[in-house]
């Protein structure tokens, strides 16, 4: 203790050594200070605040420079939420002993978290909002303002006392019970707490609506049991105070995060879940349609080349059948020559049934061969009867007849000079021995066909061919 | 039964951040050394100039 005039170390004595001034009222004053403070340390520890609170107000106001007082003041109102309060009490503190000052600590742990620091110095202004609602009557939304503030600062017991009692007004005991009774946690032996709780089982003994008996002593017994003493040396300031059932509200930590996470997993991941598959699905769409598309392509090009390939199996088969009847027809004709051949009749006969054979109708090499060998038998003979007749009706004058013949003889046998000059010859005497185009084609054939031979210059004059 | 009205206007605005600064470094509360020193200096005012008279004063 140091003396108010000169500051000197005071000593035992009723005086002060240094200036000699009495201290004898000084010293009474501290000392009274000093047991205030011992009082409200003494109801710290016991966690009533309110009541450690009210008793340190009065060790200050009784010796304002009672550093120790003011701090564990401060101390107080910041475990009750009064963080304005505690930080003015820490800095007339600080005013009152700059150097080593525990002060000085608590304001470094809570200026270390800067947003938790603006969010305590923004409570004042809520609570206050709050009240002013609240005292206009506006309940509904001094409530809203309160339980987001009572969220956020649990220990806030002005607040939540706010709250409770507005509660109270609104008819909602059970929740102003809740709240009430939590905050009863954090200041043990509050009287306005008590008064509303008291209120609060009036209203159940006289609804018989739940059984509540002895409240106001549940909590007394309570306070005795859960909540830790204060030491002189504790500091409250960092967020360690802990409240509540561990195990619930492990449990409800949990609930909530399963219901945020379910929430971003519905307004997040879905959506892009979502996004994602039907992407997925368009192209998987747009794959098979290119799919099918190439597959029409391709079905309209077989359908294309069947239809093709079917018409040529229906012309080859028209052609086969064509053949295969034509072949027959041959075949008959063929046999019908040979046996007239074989069975004597006229060689003019057999040429005639030999001219009517197709060879062109028929690839057989057999088929071939016995046409060659009988027309080699026939047309020879056949040839030279014929123009002799012909040569013999063109002598005679009938020059139609001779050209029958005459014409027979060259289809049997078209390498005969003489034949195809008397064919032009009788032509041109049925024309009045003046020639006309069939005499001319004859007389060329001559010219053309047998140039050195002694009729193709008797051709050339008969035949005007010059 | 609780007169919600009436209990409502008990509460008080707290101080804000802003008022803060104000309040610590006006703060000329009286004590009782301030109520000590009035009644010493009143003390003086009425012959008796040195503070050990008081001793003598009072122990008397």
């Amino acid at each position: 203790m140091r003396c108010y005039r000169c500051g000197s170390v005071l000593s035992d004595a009723d005086f002060c050594t240094g200036c000699g001034v009495d201290v004898t009222i000084y010293k009474k004053i501290v000392k009274i200070s000093n047991t205030y403070y011992n009082i409200g340390l003494e109801k710290a520890k016991a966690r009533d605040l309110s009541g450690a609170a009210d008793i340190l107000r009065r060790s200050v106001r009784i010796y304002k420079q009672n550093v120790m007082a003011r701090n564990l003041l401060g101390l107080v109102y910041y475990e009750m939420g009064e963080y304005v309060q505690a930080f003015v009490e820490w800095g007339i503190s600080k005013n009152i002993k700059p150097e080593k000052n525990i002060v000085d600590k608590y304001i470094s742990d809570i200026q270390s978290n800067p947003v938790r620091l603006d969010e305590m110095m923004n409570n004042a202004k809520k609570y206050n909002t709050a009240l002013m609602y609240a005292q206009a009557g506006s309940d509904d939304l001094a409530i809203i303002q309160l339980k987001g503030l009572v969220g956020k600062t649990p220990n806030y017991v002005k607040a939540a006392q706010l709250l409770g009692l507005l509660y109270l007004k609104e008819g909602q005991y059970d929740k102003a019970e809740k709240i009430l009774t939590k905050i009863l946690t954090v200041d043990v032996n509050n009287t306005l707490t008590y008064k509303y709780l008291a209120e609060i089982e009036e209203y159940y003994a006289k609804n018989n609506s739940k059984k509540h008996t002895g409240l106001v002593g549940a909590f007394k017994k309570k306070k005795d049991g859960d909540r830790k003493e204060l030491s002189g040396n504790d500091v409250i300031i960092p967020q360690t105070y802990k409240e509540g059932n561990p195990i619930s509200t492990g449990i409800v930590n949990i609930l909530v995060g399963i219901i945020i996470g379910a929430i971003l997993v519905f307004f997040l991941v879905t959506p892009a879940r979502e996004k994602a598959v039907k992407n997925e699905y368009i192209d998987t769409i747009n794959e098979y349609s290119a799919k099918i598309a190439a597959n029409n392509i391709t079905i309209s090009t077989l359908q294309t080349q069947v239809e093709e390939l079917e018409a040529e199996v229906e012309s080859l088969t028209a052609t086969i059948d064509a053949g295969g009847a034509n072949a027959v027809t041959e075949y008959d004709e063929l046999l019908a020559a040979a046996n007239a051949y074989i069975g004597g009749s006229d060689v003019l006969d057999v040429a005639e049934l030999l001219v009517a054979v197709d060879t062109t109708a028929v690839t057989s090499e057999g088929f071939l061969a016995c046409y060659e060998t009988l027309s080699n038998l026939v047309f020879t003979e056949a040839a030279a009867t014929c123009y002799s007749m012909g040569i013999e009706y063109k002598n005679n004058g009938d020059y139609e007849s001779a050209i029958e013949y005459l014409y027979k003889a060259y289809t049997y046998n078209s390498s005969d000079v003489n034949i195809i000059f008397y064919l032009a010859q009788s032509y041109k005497g049925a024309n009045g021995w003046s020639n006309d185009e069939n005499s001319k084609k004859y007389y060329q054939m001559v010219v053309d066909n047998f140039p050195d031979s002694e009729l193709a210059e008797r051709a050339v004059s008969e035949g005007e061919l010059g | 039964m609780i007169d919600f009205d009436k209990e409502i206007k008990k509460f008080h605005p707290s101080p804000e951040i802003e008022e803060a600064e104000d309040i610590i470094y006006n703060n000329n509360v009286t004590d009782m050394t301030d109520v000590m020193m009035e009644m010493m200096k009143n003390n003086n005012n009425s012959g008796m100039d040195d503070p050990i008279s008081i001793k003598r004063f009072t122990t008397r």
